[in-house]
């Protein structure tokens, strides 16, 4: 089953760039200390502002520090909360997804409701009134993004549960006397892992998208450890005299959350 | 029959408006809830880290944090709706004109982006519904799927890159002049409502292709063609008709985006709108300004999407005679 979907990720140029650009930034969040030609976040305050050269390839920012090693090591803690947040927010959301759509009836109808309402506030107004509260950490980013995916994969794992609930092998494992979590999670789930893979690939572009706003926004990950939202929004003021320390990390975050979507998009149409 | 359809469809929306006074209640509830709980206390929060316990407490005795949980909620909730919204902690001053003159700064954003995306999604939905599979099609689907996923501001600072700093076409920020014309105004948020618009006319082109791909394979439609009408006619007078309502909800949908696209978008462009001043309440914690601001969120939010509603039960026979019970 892995060897098909590998085949028709790589059926078309356009998805094989994609998935090699997620790998590359995955290989680059791993091993970046042993790439990157400076400290990302050491300052050389004789050498601020400088445009991108044979020492600096993509310049320097207001602090003299190298835009290239600060986007290498940046991968990191994007993806680190990313796949963290992503990860926790679709094991929550196809749990809920799953009780919801296998019990039916008033527990289905409670849960959904209050996901809906949840769903009806933009994502960012929530994140950045809780994390205002909260007050910005690694870990309250994760919960916080997590707490914002988990509905809309709950809607859609319950549809996909609703086409199965009623089969022949379930009502088997009920005459048999297994308890509800069984039937969850040893003979639902492994159906509906084809829909739960999609929507975590989905979820994850959304995720990164969510990581880098709120970092932007001042929420997020905090100076000076090297992240690409905080990068844009740190290079903002002096834009002007050098736009390679905004255009760098914009570029960073847009390769990557394109190339995730176009595997989602390509996993869901297969 | 008329006569009973409509008051089938006014007890109908009589239901939904109740329906959703009771969740805006219960929202409130959870917003006072949300910001009262979270860690934080308020007299460090106003008079900083090293204040004296005293100070701290008298400070708290005058915001009259002392009292009740429940007494505070319904003091909250009586001040909002006679108008009195309380003051700011930071600024000392009432919120509800503050937080009407950046709404109705919002307004104008969403309004002129609106005015922009509707037409060109619907434009976008409809051509390629039309040149399905073809070339055209595939770059517009192409550009849809590639712009729903950058994040706002990171497409706002390349707007503003080329469009601000390369080509000295546009202002990199949105400070429309006090004394400026519609026109002026209209030249200080193009980079905003072209920033924020891809996402919306993403989702509203795709839906609208859908629909249109649908209505085009259906028996009346084909009836329709060999009776031998003129295609345009066939189009423009069965499909669209039909086509179009879907846009309808999704694009209530869209409300919600737009306001969260607002709040940064806002940010990056130094735009006085009230996605703005949520985020500077947020980030000094100023909680009466917070709440406020997200109650009134909500409360728009919910709006939308029932005159949404409203209006797709008014314009489609279908699902009219479902919500009213049959009464037609």
């Amino acid at each position: 089953m892995i060897g098909t979907r590998l085949r028709t990720l790589l059926a078309s140029p356009g998805v094989t760039l994609a998935v090699a650009v997620v790998l590359g930034w995955l290989a680059i969040a791993v091993i970046w200390p042993l790439l990157v030609p400076y400290g990302p976040t050491a300052q050389q305050l004789g050498g601020r502002y400088a445009p991108p050269s044979a020492e600096h390839w993509l310049g320097t920012d207001n602090l003299g520090r190298d835009v290239l090693s600060r986007i290498l090591a940046g991968s990191r803690s994007v993806l680190i909360v990313g796949l963290a947040s992503t990860t926790l927010g679709v094991a929550v959301g196809t749990t809920l997804g799953l009780v919801a759509g296998f019990y039916r009836g008033r527990v289905d109808e409670l849960l959904m409701r209050s996901l809906d309402l949840l769903m009806a506030f933009p994502i960012i107004v929530i994140a950045s009134v809780i994390l205002a509260m909260l007050g910005p950490s690694r870990l309250n980013l994760v919960l916080v993004i997590a707490l914002m995916l988990a509905p809309y994969n709950a809607r859609v794992v319950r549809s996909a549960v609703l086409s199965w609930r009623d089969r022949d092998f379930v009502a088997a494992a009920r005459l048999r006397g297994e308890s509800g979590a069984y039937i969850l999670f040893r003979e639902l789930l492994p159906n509906i892992m084809g829909t739960v893979n999609v929507e975590f690939t989905m979820r994850l572009a959304l995720s990164i998208f969510a990581v880098a706003t709120l970092s932007f926004l001042g929420f997020g990950i905090q100076p000076p450890t090297p992240d690409w939202g905080l990068m844009v929004s740190e290079g903002r003021p002096f834009y002007q005299i050098a736009p390679w320390v905004v255009v760098a990390p914009a570029a960073a975050i847009a390769s990557l959350v394109v190339a995730i979507n176009v595997v989602a998009q390509r996993l869901r149409a297969s | 029959m008329a006569r009973s359809a409509d008051s089938g469809l006014l007890r109908y929306f009589l239901r939904r408006l109740a329906v959703m006074l009771g969740l805006l209640v219960l929202v409130s509830v959870l917003i006072f809830a949300m910001v009262e709980i979270l860690p934080g206390d308020v007299g460090n929060l106003i008079l900083g880290q090293y204040a004296t316990a005293e100070n701290v407490d008298l400070v708290r005795q005058q915001l009259g944090l002392d009292r009740p949980l429940a007494v505070r909620y319904l003091d909250w909730m009586g001040g909002f709706l006679t108008g009195d919204w309380g003051d700011s902690w930071r600024l000392g001053t009432p919120l509800a004109p503050l937080i009407g003159r950046r709404l109705y700064n919002s307004v104008v954003l969403a309004g002129v982006a609106f005015a922009f995306v509707i037409p060109v999604s619907i434009t976008a939905g409809i051509v390629s519904a039309l040149r399905r599979d073809r070339l055209t099609d595939r770059v517009i689907n192409g550009i849809s799927v590639v712009s729903i996923t950058i994040p706002e501001f990171v497409s706002s600072m390349f707007l503003i890159l080329f469009f601000s700093l390369l080509l000295p076409w546009f202002p990199s920020s949105a400070m429309v002049p006090e004394d400026a014309g519609p026109l002026t105004t209209l030249r200080y948020l193009a980079l905003p409502v072209i920033a924020i618009s891809p996402v919306l006319i993403g989702y509203i082109a795709r839906t609208v292709r859908a629909s249109m791909i649908t209505e085009l394979g259906a028996d009346y439609t084909r009836t329709a063609y060999l009776k031998g009408l003129d295609p345009r006619t066939v189009i423009t007078k069965h499909v669209l008709r039909n086509a179009l309502l879907p846009a309808i909800t999704v694009i209530a949908n869209q409300i919600a985006w737009l306001v969260g696209g607002l709040v940064v978008i806002e940010a990056v462009f130094n735009y006085p709108g009230i996605g703005q001043l949520l985020l500077q309440a947020a980030l000094v914690q100023d909680v009466p300004m917070l709440e406020a601001i997200v109650l009134i969120l909500a409360a728009i939010l919910m709006l939308s999407n029932l005159a949404a509603d409203l209006l797709y039960t008014m314009l489609n026979p279908r699902v009219r005679a479902q919500a009213t019970g049959g009464a037609t």
